[in-house]
């Protein structure tokens, strides 16, 4: 048993249910016979590798779907020896190139050049050229995106690139100017509530359109989360009922409980403990920018107008220096304490108005 | 005296500037424990021409070589150190005729000087000891050459040997660690003797001792005060021969009368004794090695800011009556005030790991703040500091904005709150280590699952438990289930790995999450791997949880011998926390695996 998210991922271009006309585009640039490097990009959960993994089965047939895992050996200019692991079929090879590091830069080089150096062995039949796509382009340092300019001009007889990133804004123009942008928007609620119920009946059950709304709406426009949610629903009851209430993943609910305490007491010691939370999620791997969203929603939600702008503002404000700086808790720490001595001047002063 | 004749050099009274003629001669003037020194005595003398090896570890200038021919002279054994030639005569400018290399050299030094007694000795019945302070290089590249030497000695030697190391924070010059470890020290039955730095105690009667025989010297000379003497002791940190050398740096009285008379003159007019006093430890303080104090030692001056009024003279005493006085408290804000401890100082002694510092300033200075306001401002200027010290620029820069950091820190902590609470090493570390194990776990357990690590983590895994937990394996249901309930990761971490021992050896079983059974492959190869890579991370979680067993170290004057050794152990481990100790562990643990797997 798989997850219906695999389950029913589309496996052709024709077979996409949302943004048709965009898979009737990217078959026709295929039928040409040669493509421009790509840039695809989308809100998380949007559809974006799926998409692309049509396209490459639609350029290559089936036998991309023949994936292995290799880790390939790089050595960097300081010598030091790295090992990345790389999902490949015979004629793609994709990579995350954010495993590397710092050291991102190289490993780019180093892949791209390796598979354009090498040619198909069998041209008939075939594309002659191979794909490298490569995922979260976001975090890609600003050193590797200069030297992927070059490299993608100089082997692009041979080689494609597709890059996948969550949006633009990290990727720099030059790059940009070199890719056609295909935009991977995040399916509408009718679209998931359709995908859902289409879902839901494959499986032999009736989804309540109440229940759907909801978890439409929980899950933000993310449709791997919506399906992942529908069916923790089928599990928590069969068949489904109008009243559920969606399960959240439990980090989103330990990351309200931070915010609840945010909001409970302002003092040292408290930050204490929300420090102790804030790094416990760390731990867990979620990114600080996701925990700077989910704690700034909680909170904000919780203010007065007016402190709200000066809220975000901060946040805002903090956020960035996570960008600039290395040491992620510091900005998040000084965030926090910004909000609770906010907050805190806040209430004294609305107690101070009643008398 | 016969022995200080030859330090004199003439009739004139001068001191030789090398530290020898401040050498203890009798085993009483030694500044070495008591027991340390019994320990080594009956050791020798167990070991009168007999084949013995003793290893004398410690850190710089605590006595180790003192003592060593203090000892070897009461029981009259006649010492035979070896010292690493040259290859070529720099003298003469000649090579040495027959070329030897040093190894070989040090081969027939062992041999001929254990065996064949010296024909120079003055007394026939003086046994022989030999020496080893001066380590070739090339044992330290290749330590398993020495070892076979070190065989060889046992079975020939007729005389016992000490070998003295000094310990040292960083691994890779440490020769103790890299000659004799521990499976040698047990083969060859290697006494190990480990002297602690000179206490308090010991280093004040040296000093004095000292004191009294440079008055013999010369009638001229005038006695230390015993805050000169408190302030050597306070800035040698345990190392008796710094301590002596800046005795005998120390200006006398009739030069400090001169800067007394130079600043009479100036506009300010102070109290003399006062001034004194500030010029007294100003005297020290310019002819002492720059006054680096440990890490910890620096943060707690950060945590815990002090002030002094004008004039004021800081002595532990003062600070503690005004405490108990209830005096009020001195800040930033009252006029005239000034550090105690000056940040310029603290900022150019830990430029170089000013990440590491701001880390673990950051990690302690919540417990030291009493109000969320300064908690706020305190925290955005660490917020900076994270981002200057990241950012590219040149070195001023730096440095600027580390001083301001750190004086932002320290003005913001207007109380200090004064508990007691150990110095924690910040967590980040173990927060990256374990992401990193996250990491290879999730390839481990969901290979080809083709969502990044992050989507993985936040949106699948979570949903798993719910969904298909009945077609998990038993690791991947352990994982999941940790996962959807928030729990530790670190701790299951540290657990996967012997979880997944015997899930490896029996590779057949192997159940993977299947997304499709075509795409589900994964190369012995890649097991392998993992495993070195789970290894690795053990031994900086050690060194975390040693810090964590510390002593505050509060910025009072107060006695710190006893916490001297300990701080400067923990130094080491602080230093060598983010990426040496990784490194070596690494490269062991990769050997062990392949051992390992083979056997499997």
């Amino acid at each position: 048993m798989s997850l219906w998210v695999d389950k029913y991922r589309p496996k052709s271009l024709s077979l996409l249910d949302y943004h048709k006309d965009q898979a009737n585009q990217l078959k026709n640039l295929v039928k040409q016979g040669d493509f421009p490097h790509l840039l695809v990009y989308g809100p998380s959960g949007a559809g974006k590798k799926t998409r692309v993994t049509c396209l490459l089965r639609e350029l290559y047939g089936p036998g991309v779907e023949k994936l292995r895992m290799e880790s390939v050996p790089i050595t960097t200019p300081s010598g030091k020896k790295l090992d990345i692991k790389t999902i490949s079929s015979n004629y793609h090879i994709e990579v995350n190139p954010s495993d590397a590091g710092i050291y991102d830069r190289c490993v780019v080089m180093e892949l791209v050049k390796n598979s354009a150096q090498t040619h198909q062995l069998d041209p008939t039949g075939q594309r002659d050229f191979k794909v490298v796509v490569l995922t979260e382009v976001d975090s890609l340092s600003v050193d590797a995106q200069h030297a992927l300019r070059r490299t993608m001009e100089k082997y692009v007889s041979t080689c494609r690139l597709i890059l996948i990133s969550n949006s633009t804004s990290r990727v720099i123009p030059a790059i940009r100017s070199r890719c056609l942008g295909v935009r991977v928007a995040a399916p509408t609620q009718d679209q998931i509530i359709s995908i859902l119920q289409m879902a839901c009946k494959k499986e032999g059950l009736s989804l309540p359109l109440d229940l759907a709304k909801k978890i439409v709406d929980k899950s933000e426009r993310n449709l791997r989360l919506a399906l992942l949610m529908c069916e923790s629903c089928k599990v928590q009851e069969t068949p489904l009922k109008e009243k559920q209430e969606p399960i959240l993943p439990q980090w989103q609910v330990f990351l309200k409980d931070t915010a609840r305490s945010i909001m409970h007491e302002q003092s040292p010691k408290q930050l204490m403990e929300v420090r102790g939370r804030l790094y416990e999620l760390l731990s867990h791997n979620i990114p600080i920018q996701i925990i700077f969203k989910g704690l700034l929603k909680e909170l904000v939600s919780n203010c007065d107008m007016k402190l709200k702008a000066v809220v975000v503002e901060e946040a805002a404000f903090f956020e960035h220096r996570v960008h600039q700086g290395s040491k992620g808790i510091f900005h998040l720490e000084a965030f926090v304490a910004k909000f609770m001595c906010i907050y805190k001047k806040f209430m004294e002063d609305s107690v101070i108005d009643m008398f | 005296m016969a022995k200080n004749q030859k330090y004199i050099v003439g009739q004139e009274k001068h001191f030789m500037l090398s530290d020898n003629w401040a050498e203890p001669y009798t085993l009483d003037e030694l500044a070495v424990d008591h027991k340390k020194v019994s320990e080594i005595s009956s050791w020798l003398s167990n070991h009168r021409h007999k084949c013995g090896i003793l290893l004398l570890t410690g850190s710089t200038g605590c006595g180790k070589t003192a003592l060593v021919k203090c000892v070897s002279r009461s029981l009259n054994f006649e010492i035979r150190e070896w010292i690493t030639p040259l290859d070529r005569d720099f003298q003469t400018g000649v090579e040495t005729g027959v070329f030897q290399n040093q190894t070989g050299k040090f081969e027939d030094f062992l041999y001929s000087s254990s065996r064949y007694s010296d024909l120079f000795v003055k007394s026939s019945n003086a046994a022989s000891l030999l020496l080893v302070e001066d380590y070739p290089n090339i044992f330290l590249m290749k330590p398993e050459i020495f070892h076979e030497i070190l065989g060889q000695y046992c079975r020939t030697a007729r005389a016992p040997i000490i070998f003295i190391c000094s310990d040292s924070s960083d691994k890779s010059l440490n020769i103790e660690f890299e000659l004799f470890p521990q499976n040698i020290q047990s083969q060859y039955g290697i006494a190990h003797v480990s002297l602690n730095p000179v206490t308090r105690t010991k280093m004040m009667l040296a000093l004095k001792r000292m004191g009294a025989y440079l008055q013999s010297l010369s009638p001229g000379y005038k006695l230390p005060t015993q805050d000169v003497l408190n302030e050597i002791c306070n800035s040698a940190n345990g190392d008796v021969r710094y301590a002596m050398l800046s005795l005998q740096m120390k200006p006398q009285e009739d030069v400090v009368a001169m800067f007394d008379f130079a600043g009479k003159r100036g506009p300010s007019k102070k109290k003399p004794n006062s001034q004194k006093q500030t010029q007294e430890e100003e005297a020290v303080s310019t002819c002492g090695k720059d006054d680096r104090v440990g890490i910890l030692h620096a943060v707690g001056r950060v945590l815990y800011p002090k002030w002094r009024g004008e004039g004021e003279k800081i002595s532990s005493n003062n600070v503690k009556r005004k405490r108990k006085e209830g005096e009020k408290h001195l800040d930033a804000t009252t006029p005239g005030v000034e550090w105690v401890h000056n940040p310029n100082t603290l900022a150019d002694s830990y430029l170089s790991s000013a990440s590491s510092f701001l880390l673990l300033v950051q990690e302690n200075y919540l417990k030291t703040f009493s109000s969320i306001e300064s908690v706020a401002a305190a925290a955005f200027c660490l917020s900076e500091g994270d981002v200057a010290v990241n950012s590219e620029g040149v070195e001023t820069t730096h440095e600027i904005s580390f001083n301001a950091v750190l004086r932002g820190v320290m003005v913001q902590n207007k109380v200090p709150h004064r508990a007691w609470s150990p110095v924690r090493s910040s967590r980040c570390y173990e927060i990256i280590n374990t992401q990193k194990k996250l990491s290879t776990i999730l390839e481990t357990l969901f290979p080809l699952y083709p969502v990044s690590p992050i989507v993985l983590m936040t949106e699948v895994v979570p949903y798993m438990f719910h969904t298909s937990a009945s077609s998990l394996s038993n690791e991947q249901h352990k994982f999941v289930k940790a996962v959807a309930s928030m729990e530790s990761l670190a701790s299951f971490c540290d657990t996967f790995r012997t979880l997944k021992e015997p899930f490896n050896a029996q590779k057949s079983d192997k159940a993977t999450f299947v997304i499709d059974p075509k795409k589900q492959k994964i190369t012995e190869q890649d097991d392998e791997l993992h495993i070195s890579e789970d290894e690795s991370d053990e031994e900086v979680d050690e060194g975390a949880a040693n810090l964590t067993m510390l002593e505050a170290a509060m910025a009072e004057d107060m006695d710190f011998d006893e916490g001297a050794q300990n701080l400067s152990m923990l130094e080491a481990a602080i230093d060598n926390q983010p990426e040496e100790i990784d490194y070596n562990a690494l490269l062991n643990d990769s050997d062990d695996d392949d051992i390992l797997l083979s056997q499997i």
